[in-house]
């Protein structure tokens, strides 16, 4: 964890997080890989990373999962869902905050006559 | 009509794949799932991350069983030490006890030195506490085997009519060392159990 209790994302955690958030209950494997995909662009990211990070995001506490029934198109196998944690949802936050905070002091440097 | 994959696809997927994400991993591929190359590709893309991350959520576990074992088999040149210093056999200040003892402090200063691979709610000093008197536990099992092993010829000795073995023959050595063997291997098999019920309770988590 990150000084001030929050845990430091990377940004492709911060893409997985986000992707969890936009899908809220269909946040599974194969919709978080398309989110992320999408957040990416025009990288292509395959579906193995995805894994990886939501399983490093889940030992964190940031996300919860479980096992959702059996579905026919997936050959009667289940899905994994997930869905972001209060901590998840506090660390997506302070990433989006300090992603600000870089905007304007970049915005400043580049553009000195806009500063009060 | 959906396509599946075909079985034998299926079947070889699931065998690499590790239990605890066999299931959704599967069932993701099966829904992704356009033509047997495609499947191929994808596959084999996807499992060695997912191999790759299961073996590094168990590490820690790993670890600490491989920390237990290591502290469990060190106690053993200790005990021969002490048993020697006890019956006043030989006692040597170059003998392997005393260095065993050395390691055996080292590894603690180590130990309690290293910080938790997982950021999770749990104690790590409890925890770290709990794994130092299972260690201690099992050197006393050991110690108790070993303590009993000269007795245990002794008695074998007078109930089989044959003259009693000396504490320092060859037949004590033999013994001696067949007793460890078997406690060693004993102790692999105890964690290597341990490792495969961990296992399953991460699954169930």
């Amino acid at each position: 964890m990150a000084k001030g209790g929050f845990a430091a994302l990377g940004p492709f955690e911060q893409m997985v997080l986000s992707a969890i958030l936009v899908l809220d209950d269909h946040a599974y494997g194969v919709s978080i890989h398309e989110a992320v995909e999408e957040l990416a662009a025009p990288k292509t990211v395959s579906l193995g990373p995805i894994y990886v990070t939501l399983d490093r995001l889940e030992d964190k506490g940031l996300i919860a999962s479980r096992l959702s029934d059996p579905t026919p198109e997936r050959g009667g196998r289940a899905k994994r869902c997930y869905r972001l944690e209060a901590a998840g949802e506090r660390a997506l936050k302070e990433s989006i905050a300090a992603a600000k905070r870089l905007h304007r002091a970049v915005e400043k440097a580049w553009n000195p006559a806009h500063q009060n | 009509m959906n396509r599946q994959p075909p079985a034998f696809l299926e079947r070889l997927a699931a065998r690499l794949l590790p239990r605890a994400s066999r299931e959704h991993v599967l069932g993701d591929l099966s829904e992704r799932y356009t033509s047997p190359a495609r499947y191929i590709i994808d596959a084999g893309r996807t499992i060695p991350f997912v191999v790759g991350s299961q073996l590094r959520r168990l590490a820690p576990y790993a670890a600490a069983l491989a920390a237990r074992v290591a502290v469990s088999l060190l106690g053993i040149p200790i005990l021969l030490e002490l048993f020697r210093v006890t019956m006043r056999l030989e006692p040597s200040i170059n003998s392997p006890g005393w260095f065993s003892l050395l390691w055996l402090l080292c590894l603690f200063a180590l130990l309690a030195g290293k910080r938790p691979l997982r950021q999770t709610e749990e104690q790590p000093l409890e925890r770290r506490i709990a794994t130092l008197q299972s260690a201690s536990s099992n050197t006393f099992v050991v110690g108790v085997f070993y303590g009993a092993t000269p007795f245990l010829q002794i008695l074998s000795g007078r109930m089989s009519g044959l003259a009693a073995p000396t504490l320092d023959g060859q037949f004590s050595v033999n013994l001696s060392v067949f007793v460890i063997l078997c406690l060693g291997l004993v102790m692999i098999g105890v964690a290597s159990s341990q490792l495969r019920s961990l296992e399953q309770q991460l699954e169930q988590a």
